[in-house]
């Protein structure tokens, strides 16, 4: 798998941007990548020094439009990478 | 901030405003803060999507869609400030440019309004007169109202009452008949179609007489117009007005008279407190709009609108006065539009605010005041006329309202009789002399 296809996007939110502070940062990977995938890519993209990486498998999610009608999200995998303390990137800046 | 204030015709002064940037800028994020607070922002809890976020998300347009309306009235307030400038009425933005933020605004400031000479102003009142051809045609006229109609044998003329049968017939076909139909004969009268009472003269009670004329093109029922229409008339009866003598007697009938003299005294009277009337009200107008005349008065467009709202407001209030009525539909029978009869009346908009302005003027420069309890009496006055609901009209008039229209016309009406006064003469330089002696 080639590494600009293992980072999908990065998560933009409060929670996110808080973390960020600390040189942790959220993306979306693709479901099939590992941690070592994920660090060779966030290395390589941004020329950062990656210390750690965290995935969560994010379990798909199902709603329901009164008793019919059920809407269903796909499931995903998060990944937050913690780089080398003093290490940043701007990955905030557009998409 | 940098303002230009530059001086338009007629009364307007179009202000240029350069916002600082930094200022710009600071009210930039506090337009994203507010935004952010009002719309859902995915990821952020409300109020707390940075910057960033936001200008993605809306656009920097929208920012400063809210900038606009934030900024514009507190540094247009600093603009004003700062040239010294009162505002008359709303000031409109005609222009706005982002990077540097410039506003160009137009503000409507007081009217100007120099009366120039006005006390020089000397009118001649038209003479009254009455003549002895107006007490004889008003004479002519109450003898008229008490003639009687009585029968005579003899052949119609001009003037008569006839009753006639009438059948009217178009084309072969009956369109209407009338039995005994009251009618006066007059070479003017339309019915039932012109010309008609002139075929009558000369017939005789009991006579038939058959004659062609045709229809008007004007008549109301649109199928027999212009059409020859061939007529049979049966004479039954007819009726000559004979009229009273001129004498005491008539004046005794007429009211509350001795002889004819006094009836004619009376008449003479009526007719020289009318006249005298209408050549006072012409007399102030003249007097007015020689007053206009003379003066400069600039005014803002605003207040033309203003006037022009008014007067439709009274249009429409006059047309209620008749069931069924307002500007909407009587401007529908017209087959106008509401604009183009505003257009109509920007003349008379015109012309009677300039009447206004320069009253207000008068009120100031001669110092007119309104003395303690006029308002009161004056809605005294009005509202006696309303009789049994004299109170609730009372009550009415007395609102804050209803108290400074009246005290303002009250004003206007006292100006007025000072030009009229200045106009006739009848005003000494007490005015200045007063300020030699301040």
């Amino acid at each position: 798998m080639h590494i600009y296809e293992v980072i999908k996007r990065p998560i933009d939110t409060e929670k996110t941007r808080a973390q960020a502070e600390y040189g942790k940062y959220t993306f979306e990977v693709d479901r099939r990548a590992n941690k070592h995938q994920v660090k060779e890519a966030v290395e390589e993209i941004f020329g950062v020094e990656v210390l750690s990486v965290n995935i969560i498998n994010v379990p798909p999610k199902k709603g329901r439009y009164g008793r019919r009608i059920v809407t269903r999200k796909p499931a995903w995998k998060k990944a937050i990478v913690t780089l080398s303390p003093g290490e940043r990137i701007d990955i905030f800046e557009g998409v | 901030m940098k303002v230009t204030a530059e001086r338009l015709e007629n009364c307007q002064v179009e202000l240029t405003i350069e916002v600082d940037e930094e200022r710009v800028e600071q009210e930039l994020r506090r337009a994203a803060r507010r935004i952010s607070k009002q719309r859902r922002i995915p990821g952020f809890r409300a109020g707390k999507a940075p910057y960033d976020v936001v200008l993605r998300l809306f656009g920097k347009e929208a920012l400063y869609q809210v900038v606009l309306e934030d900024l514009t009235p507190t540094v247009f307030k600093e603009a004003l400030e700062k040239e010294g400038i009162e505002p008359f009425a709303k000031a409109e933005l005609v222009d706005a440019q982002f990077e540097p933020m410039v506003l160009k605004m137009v503000v409507p400031v007081a009217p100007i309004v120099e009366l120039g000479d006005y006390r020089q102003l000397r009118l001649t009142p038209p003479e009254v007169t009455v003549s002895d051809e107006e007490v004889e045609a008003v004479l002519k006229r109450i003898q008229t109202q008490h003639g009687q109609w009585q029968p005579v044998d003899r052949p119609a003329q001009l003037g008569d009452q006839a009753i006639v049968d009438i059948e009217s017939t178009v084309e072969g076909e009956v369109v209407f008949s009338n039995q005994e139909r009251v009618l006066l004969l007059e070479a003017e009268s339309l019915y039932p179609v012109p010309g008609f009472s002139e075929q009558i003269v000369g017939m005789v009670i009991g006579e038939d007489r058959e004659f062609d004329l045709p229809y008007p093109d004007n008549v109301a029922n649109k199928e027999l117009a212009g059409k020859e229409s061939h007529f049979k008339v049966h004479l039954h009866d007819l009726k000559e007005l004979v009229l009273p003598d001129l004498d005491d007697d008539l004046a005794r009938t007429v009211g509350d008279f001795e002889t004819l003299d006094e009836l004619k005294a009376q008449i003479r009277e009526n007719l020289r407190t009318e006249a005298e009337r209408e050549a006072e009200d012409r007399f102030v107008n003249e007097v007015l709009t020689a007053t206009v005349e003379r003066a400069r008065i600039e005014f803002p467009p605003v207040l033309l609108e203003r006037e022009l709202d008014s007067l439709l407001e009274e249009r429409d209030r006059a047309l209620r006065q008749i069931e069924g009525l307002n500007l909407d539909n009587w401007l529908q029978m017209r087959k106008k539009s509401r604009e183009e009869y505003r257009d109509e009346l920007r003349p008379k908009a015109v012309e009677r605010l300039k009447r206004g302005l320069a009253l207000g003027k008068v009120v100031e420069l001669e110092g007119i005041v309104l003395e303690d309890g006029e308002v009161e009496d004056q809605i005294e006055r009005l509202s006696s006329a309303f009789g049994e609901q004299a109170d609730k009209a009372r009550d009415a008039l007395s609102s804050p309202d209803n108290k400074r229209s009246i005290a303002s016309d009250l004003l206007t009406s006292k100006a007025l009789r000072r030009l009229v006064a200045i106009a006739k003469g009848e005003v000494e330089d007490e005015i200045d002399e007063e300020k030699e002696l301040l």
